[in-house]
């Protein structure tokens, strides 16, 4: 059929999203997945450093005040719901980000399908990821193919690659070896290809501009959908550690767009909890507001002893693709940057 | 001196001991880690374009430039050349730092184009422009009835809009040019 959309009136986004949504339910109904509701309304939500969350308090009838915020993702909660009774579950979830560019790539609030499997592993989790977004584009646009950049991109589980982030750091930026990554390993390379940091980097933000200049531009021109696995290990994030030092993380990037994070998700309640202090520490010296540690999650991951496979993926940036639409305003009923005053900095 | 995220496409900014026109630029916020923002930078000196790659948080000195009222007279592979409406002298600004806006640009349009010692570094567009419909499908009956309210329409500089069901051939309306959106018709 071939269905791509210049600009689309509210009864065609209407059919749209709702198209996109069947799609995915039924690719995880057929799949045994139970569909899952969080809360939007946390105490402790997610606390990666640099997340900003849209603030707010539940105030009870005598006037007490409980703050927290609204969710950047269900993960927490997923986490902890998820058990040999109930090893499959997804949520389509509706998440908010504040600080964050408002343009065609971004609205504070999204949709964020995240989805969890226990007992499996990373390479399991990458077939599913291919095929769900494979089924997503034949539903949506009736054709294994994206419109990128004025050609078409074929999604069909044949055409991907999967390249480890070591080898994308070997081939574009000289770098031989991620499994001791220093800050110097980034800072010769960005030297050696006269590019821009700051003394005050951090080495995540030193792997950031390398990845960014040099790696990103040979996947916004690739012609085919490419996994990017396997992450030194400071961006390890939730994910666990294999036995080369590496993070069991992956990202899908179709015509240079990040579409979703893929985990071997880290279970050792230990190694969970010393991973959250030295994120509340860096959140406090950025100065970005403090949330409780998640106990809660901490208990239900003592709970889990099988390996975990989780994924998010950016629901209306799957959408825009699969229509061949250029904004996120494009699929959203009420894109954010049209409520907002024109010309006023929000 | 500003914030990263407050660039615009045109912007001059001094950086490196050097004069730099901001051609393109992309937000982005990784997985995991700080937010950057990608620049591709055209050097005022040299011609010579680069990207790099700036914190979100990082701050730049932003330069000063003038902007005129200039009229559009034709765009070719060198660049768009607008007309100053006082001096009447000719200016080019290059392809790259227009982008995707050239396709709202249609003969004797009215712009504002930034200068920078005698040089046009950027062109920016009314928000609506009026245009006039020189192709489009006629309204069927039963069209409204099986829920086709809108419909694609070429303008009188062949660019693409979506418009609602009534209009009609030969009709004036006014386009934004941030969306790309029909706002109404001019009668």
């Amino acid at each position: 059929m071939g269905l791509f959309f210049s600009r689309m009136n509210t009864k065609e986004k209407i059919e749209l999203r709702a198209r996109a949504n069947g799609a995915v339910r039924a690719f995880f109904a057929e799949r045994g997945y139970l569909e899952v509701e969080t809360p939007r309304f946390v105490l402790s939500p997610d606390i990666e450093p640099t997340l900003s969350h849209l603030e707010t308090a539940v105030t009870d009838m005598t006037g007490k005040v409980y703050k927290g915020a609204l969710i950047t993702s269900p993960e927490y909660a997923l986490k902890k719901i998820v058990s040999p009774e109930t090893p499959r579950i997804f949520e389509l979830a509706r998440v908010f980000r504040n600080r964050e560019p408002l343009d065609r790539w971004h609205n504070p609030e999204f949709t964020m399908l995240e989805w969890y499997q226990l007992g499996t592993g990373l390479s399991e989790g990458m077939r599913e990821t291919t095929a769900l977004i494979d089924h997503m584009m034949r539903t949506v646009s009736g054709a294994s193919a994206v419109r990128v950049g004025g050609t078409f991109m074929c999604t069909a589980p044949d055409r991907w690659e999967t390249v480890s982030v070591e080898t994308l750091f070997q081939r574009h930026a000289g770098i031989p070896s991620l499994a001791n990554p220093m800050r110097e390993t980034y800072q010769s390379a960005l030297r050696a290809h006269g590019l821009h940091w700051e003394e005050t980097d951090t080495i995540s933000d030193l792997f950031q501009r390398v990845f960014l200049n040099l790696v990103q531009p040979h996947l916004d021109a690739a012609d085919h959908p490419i996994i990017v696995a396997y992450y030194p290990r400071h961006e390890a994030t939730l994910a666990r550690i294999n036995d080369r030092g590496f993070a069991e993380r992956f990202e899908v990037y179709i015509g240079g767009v990040e579409l979703c994070n893929g985990y071997g998700e880290l279970t050792d309640p230990a190694e969970q909890r010393k991973r959250f202090v030295e994120e509340q520490r860096e959140r406090q010296r950025l100065g970005k507001t403090l949330f409780p540690i998640d106990e809660e999650l901490l208990r239900a991951l003592q709970k889990i002893h099988e390996p975990l496979f989780g994924n998010a993926i950016g629901l209306d940036r799957v959408i825009m693709l699969a229509a061949g639409l250029s904004s996120i305003d494009d699929v959203l009923l009420f894109s954010t940057r049209r409520l907002l005053p024109p010309n006023d900095s929000p | 001196m500003a914030n990263v995220s407050e660039i615009k496409r045109g912007q001059v900014i001094r950086w490196k001991d050097d004069l730099w026109i901001i051609s393109t630029f992309q937000h982005v916020s990784p997985g995991k880690g700080s937010a950057f923002t990608r620049i591709k930078l055209k050097g005022l000196t040299s011609g010579k374009s680069v990207e790099n790659t700036f914190k979100s948080t990082e701050t730049l000195e932003f330069v000063d430039v003038q902007r005129k009222d200039m009229q559009f007279l034709f765009g070719d592979d060198h660049g768009v050349t607008c007309m100053d409406m006082v001096s009447f002298e000719q200016v080019v600004i290059d392809n790259d730092v227009i982008d995707d806006d050239r396709r709202y640009l249609k003969d004797g349009l009215r712009v504002s184009v930034s200068m920078y010692e005698g040089r046009a570094v950027a062109l920016e567009l009314p928000k609506k422009i009026e245009y006039t419909v020189t192709e489009t499908q006629p309204a069927v009956k039963g069209d409204t009835a099986s829920g086709n309210v809108s419909k694609d329409a070429i303008m009188d500089n062949g660019l693409l809009v979506r418009v609602p069901i009534f209009i009609k051939q030969g009709e004036r309306l006014l386009v934004n040019t941030d969306t790309g959106e029909y706002c109404e018709r001019v009668s």
